[in-house]
């Protein structure tokens, strides 16, 4: 098996249904690549709608289609978690604490 | 953001706006709740006013949300007011279960369901061309989180008022049912009075002519003072009312009986107890029969000596199939009656000791060889009023039926 190649995206500050679109775009770009990882850090974002969550579970549909491609949450603020609890997405994702712990698993 | 106090704020139907309506809220809350409702009151915001932008204005008649932030009591309510047709959420009843594939995850509709969870109430109406979608959250325990306790006081002011003119109307229902006009039977004085330690009692009385010659009268105490005695006598009224109706011929202590019987799940629930004392009144035979349910021993006076009638029965709320006996008694011209409730009896003097039922007889005795029933009993109110002093220690009540 080959080396797998780490994506680190980005997310941004509100993942809403204003932001959501151009997020997607540049998140699927990176699943279209075989053999990889991606991880989305939260670090930054301090707000998630229904709408983001939405984009979220899409990127993942569309990675699980892909050859070997993981998608890892990480860095995900106390809001931000509750958010995840209250709806059960977070029996869907990895979620890690930080980047290097996802790398450490996953890739 | 103050008790009584409204912020609002108009957007264009943009998801950009929503953004601004997101800070807005988030400010109008701040120093209300806690940060993890804050985040809930402002996620809950954001879908609701995206999914208005995305799904109701969609046509000409114009693109405004306007949102209204209302601080009332411990609630705050979220109104948004838009033109066009009305949203109506998707289902989306419960979070992703565990046995669905990932495939079949929705994508979309959380939203309604992220509103269900975060906000404590959500009402949707449209009223002509406006629909307004309305959310509300309990401030909870968090609403100590407010920096303004003068407005907070002025709402507890403007409260107490509204509970205190809720009283008054309570007060004035259960005065009403002490009887005014006292029922005229030949033969009969018949005095009754009443006060209530506090706005409305927990004393009862009242009488019932069931033929000519026949009189019934009650005299009940619910244990304790204010609304919620007061509340159990209008229990007892309607009990009573209800048994002599049934069985218009019935004796004291099977009334009681009865009555104690009906009223057990009530007494129970309210964990309450009363004390009662029935009697029947027939001058066809001048007879008076009476039974007690732990009440105050009645008086009677007769031949110008007082006695204290025979009552050893348990209070009602002990046992629901306790069989109450009668008493019998002759009641004859000249005779008199007095009942009463332990308001009167259970004064403190200024050393605090009960001054107990001794008084009473004394008073009682003197009055009735000098006046009527109607004189002398007047005469004992006042002085048991003025001996309580300015606040009644108890609600206090007072009957006497003379035979003429």
């Amino acid at each position: 098996m080959g080396s797998i190649e780490v994506y680190i995206v980005d997310a941004t500050e509100r993942l809403d249904a204003a932001s959501v679109g151009e997020f997607k775009k540049i998140t699927k770009e990176f699943i279209n690549n075989e053999d990889s990882l991606v991880i989305i850090d939260f670090s930054k974002t301090r707000f998630i709608d229904s709408a983001g969550l939405g984009a979220l579970v899409s990127i993942l549909k569309t990675a699980s289609q892909r050859e070997n491609v993981k998608i890892a949450l990480v860095s995900l603020s106390p809001q931000i978690s509750q958010v995840f609890e209250l709806t059960k997405l977070y029996r869907l994702f990895d979620i890690f604490a930080n980047v290097t712990e996802a790398e450490e698993t996953l890739a | 953001m103050l008790p009584g106090e409204e912020r609002r704020l108009c957007i264009s139907g943009s998801l950009e706006d929503v953004r601004n309506l997101a800070e807005f809220t988030r400010n109008a809350c701040e120093a209300l709740l806690p940060e993890t409702d804050s985040c809930a009151v402002e996620l809950a915001l954001v879908e609701a006013a995206t999914n208005i932008v995305e799904h109701a204005l969609t046509d000409s008649r114009g693109n405004l949300v306007e949102l209204c932030i209302k601080h009332i009591g411990s609630t705050l309510e979220f109104r948004l007011i838009h033109q066009g047709e009305i949203y109506r959420p998707p289902n989306y009843d419960s979070p992703d279960g565990d046995d669905v594939g990932l495939l079949d995850v929705a994508e979309s509709g959380r939203g309604f369901f992220l509103m269900q969870s975060l906000m404590d109430d959500i009402r949707i109406e449209s009223k002509g061309e406006l629909s307004t979608f309305t959310m509300y959250k309990n401030l909870g325990d968090s609403a100590v989180y407010s920096k303004s306790p003068v407005p907070l006081l002025s709402q507890k002011a403007e409260y107490s008022k509204l509970v205190h003119e809720e009283m008054e109307i309570a007060a004035e229902l259960h005065r009403k049912l002490v009887p005014h006009n006292l029922p005229k039977v030949d033969g009969l004085e018949i005095f009754a009075r009443t006060e209530a330690a506090r706005l409305v009692g927990g004393d009862y009385i009242t009488f019932h002519k069931a033929s000519d010659d026949v009189l019934y009268f009650m005299i009940c105490d619910a244990m304790g003072k204010g609304m919620s005695a007061a509340f159990f006598s209008v229990i007892a009224h309607v009990t009573f009312r209800g048994i002599l109706q049934m069985s218009p011929d019935i004796s004291p202590g099977a009334m009681l009986s009865r009555a104690n019987n009906i009223m057990a799940d009530d007494f129970d629930m309210f964990e309450m107890f009363m004390t009662a004392l029935v009697g029947k009144i027939d001058t066809s035979d001048d007879s008076l029969a009476y039974a007690s349910a732990g009440h105050c021993q009645p008086i009677f006076y007769s031949g110008g000596d007082l006695f204290l009638l025979e009552d050893g029965d348990f209070m009602f709320g002990v046992d629901s199939e306790y069989e109450y006996k009668t008493y019998h008694i002759t009641f004859e011209k000249g005779d008199r009656l007095v009942a009463y409730t332990d308001g009167i009896t259970d004064i403190t003097d200024n050393s605090g000791n009960l001054i107990g039922v001794e008084p009473l007889l004394y008073a009682c005795l003197t009055e009735f060889r000098l006046r009527n029933t109607k004189d002398s009993l007047n005469k004992i109110f006042d002085e048991v009023k003025s001996f309580s002093g300015k606040t009644l220690q108890d609600d206090i009540s007072l009957i006497g039926l003379e035979r003429v």
